[in-house]
């Protein structure tokens, strides 16, 4: 009695498991839309406007410039990884297809900046913030 | 020490054990995104901790019950397993994001690499846990925490409309412009309530007051430091969702980072705000991960039955021991990959949401029965407050996950 219960439960979890995976396999290989792309743009446009307000910090002396540098660097690695979120979506429309690959470009330029803001002195950046709002509000609604 | 001190104590530690990594980035998030709006979420969730830790607390008194042992017993062996699997994986996620969170403020002190960091981070906490009575752990990192009062004056120096702060709290639909906002502010409702009730917090409450050898004489101690000391804690999430409000919003600044809170602080302050910032996270995120990882201890070792207890020496209760060790190593691993510490926290939050019911409803059922509570059984008031509790949860537990895919994990 108890071994064909535990052997139902088993069975269960095996099923349960599997819609699982497969749900998953599903989502992963069904093409990106608008609302996929958006999301990594927003977080690049708000990285952007964070980059802008440190250095507006640092030159107000609010923070040190060792504390900027150093934030600087934790912020290219957030733009890192969601410039390989941007670089792994799979698109087929080709007008979205061109934004995603413009925002994969301004990732780039926003990643570079980031670098040169870890060296003492560098520009600010403020028009990548304004840019990377441009795209994402040019972004289809889905 | 005399009773008023004690109780004086207990109510600072309360305040500043509230906020952790998961707190500040929903509140703050919340804030960026909704304004105000999502405030009475904050009120709400904090009353609704207020009700459960008061009970688990009072059961610790009264019969030094701890929680996990009352799922046990009330919930059957099968239903409690999964409970604590759910529960210790909640546990481990969040300790994992604290400890992520401590060493991304230490390489902001620093300059050193993250993953060195990391494994300096384990060590100080197990060196914490070894060496500080149970007391102490409570009381360094909770009055650290109260270093967060920063976030408070920050908001302060603001002057917001305290009209529209205060309107707030009263709950309302909000006012969005899409489908697509909509379900991300129910997403972060759930989220907001489900990081200020987390469970680990109830577990390591009602066992923090057998370790402390409360009675029956501590019900009113009890009850005050669980009411002021939450509503004090709970003021930091205002401040916070205030600040995402003032200071983030405006800016187009969602923060994921704990150095972007404390840029808020350093802006009102300078570098005395970002230091002082930057500690009250540091004792924050530490005291969290040091009470997760003591939680998922607690919790395997009321299951299995095993002695627990940090006043007992370590040879006396060694698997107990070793559970919060391994949890600390565990936890330390999963951020050693490489994966964001925020996106650990949002996986944590919601998990939290659905093991909230299987958790707080044997607290229900034990602290209203008058055959094991006696006298100190539920009032009128806790009872209606429970089952409102329960049910508020289980909704939120139901919507939870949908509203996790729907939004793409809280992103859009």
């Amino acid at each position: 009695m108890r071994r064909r219960q535990a052997w139902r439960q088993a069975l269960g979890l095996l099923l349960v498991s599997g819609a699982l995976a497969g749900a998953c396999i599903v989502a992963e290989r069904r093409p990106a839309g608008p609302e996929e792309v958006r999301i990594h743009v927003a977080a690049l446009r708000s990285q952007a406007a964070e980059l802008d307000n440190l250095q507006t910090l640092e030159r107000q002396h609010c923070v040190t410039p060792a504390f900027a540098r150093r934030h600087a660097r934790q912020l290219e690695q957030a733009v890192a990884r969601e410039r390989s979120g941007l670089a792994a979506l799979h698109i087929e429309q080709p007008r979205l297809e061109a934004l995603r690959v413009q925002a994969h470009r301004m990732a780039g330029e926003l990643a570079t900046a980031l670098r040169a803001a870890q060296q003492r002195g560098a520009p600010s950046a403020p028009a990548l913030a304004r840019e990377l709002q441009g795209l994402e509000e040019a972004l289809p609604t889905s | 020490m005399n009773k008023a001190a004690e109780l004086f104590l207990g109510i600072l530690t309360a305040m500043g054990g509230f906020v952790e990594i998961g707190e500040l980035t929903f509140t703050l998030g919340a804030g960026m995104h909704f304004g105000y709006q999502l405030l009475w979420i904050t009120a709400l969730g904090t009353v609704g901790i207020m009700v459960y830790c008061e009970m688990a607390g009072r059961v610790a008194a009264v019969r030094r019950r701890p929680v996990f042992t009352l799922i046990r017993e009330r919930n059957g062996v099968a239903t409690a397993l999964l409970t604590l699997v759910a529960a210790n994986l909640v546990s481990l996620l969040t300790c994992a994001a604290e400890i992520g969170g401590v060493a991304l403020l230490w390489q902001l002190a620093s300059g050193w690499p993250y993953r060195a960091l990391l494994v300096g981070a384990l060590a100080f906490l197990l060196v914490a846990v070894w060496l500080l009575p149970f007391e102490w752990i409570e009381r360094v990192f909770g009055l650290g925490g109260l270093l967060l009062i920063v976030f408070v004056a920050a908001v302060w120096t603001l002057q917001p409309d305290w009209g529209d702060l205060a309107a707030g709290f009263v709950p309302r639909m909000p006012e969005v412009s899409s489908q697509r906002e909509l379900l991300l502010c129910a997403y972060f409702g759930v989220a907001l309530l489900s990081s200020i009730m987390l469970p680990y917090e109830t577990y390591f409450y009602a066992a923090g007051g057998i370790e402390d050898g409360w009675s029956s004489d501590d019900i009113v101690t009890n009850r005050v430091v669980v009411v002021v000391g939450f509503a004090l804690g709970a003021l930091l999430s205002v401040a916070l969702v205030a600040l995402g409000t003032e200071y983030f919003g405006p800016r187009g600044i969602e923060p994921q980072l704990p150095g972007t809170a404390a840029l808020a602080p350093a802006s009102a302050f300078g570098t005395l705000g970002l230091v002082i910032a930057m500690l009250g996270l540091f004792f924050a995120f530490s005291g969290a991960a040091i009470e997760t990882a003591l939680s998922g201890a607690y919790n395997l070792a009321q299951f299995a039955g095993w002695p627990w207890g940090k006043a007992k020496r370590p040879r006396a209760a060694a698997r107990f021991t070793l559970s919060w060790i391994a949890i600390f190593c565990a936890a330390m691993l999963i951020v050693m990959t490489g994966i964001d510490p925020v996106q650990v926290v949002e996986y944590s939050i919601i998990l939290s949401v659905v093991v909230l019911p299987f958790t707080y409803f044997p607290v229900l059922m034990v602290a209203r029965d008058k055959r094991v509570m006696g006298q100190h059984a539920n009032g009128m008031l806790a009872n209606t407050l429970g089952w409102f509790y329960l049910v508020a949860i289980t909704l939120a537990a139901l919507a939870a996950v949908p509203l996790f895919l729907l939004t793409h994990g809280g992103r859009g």
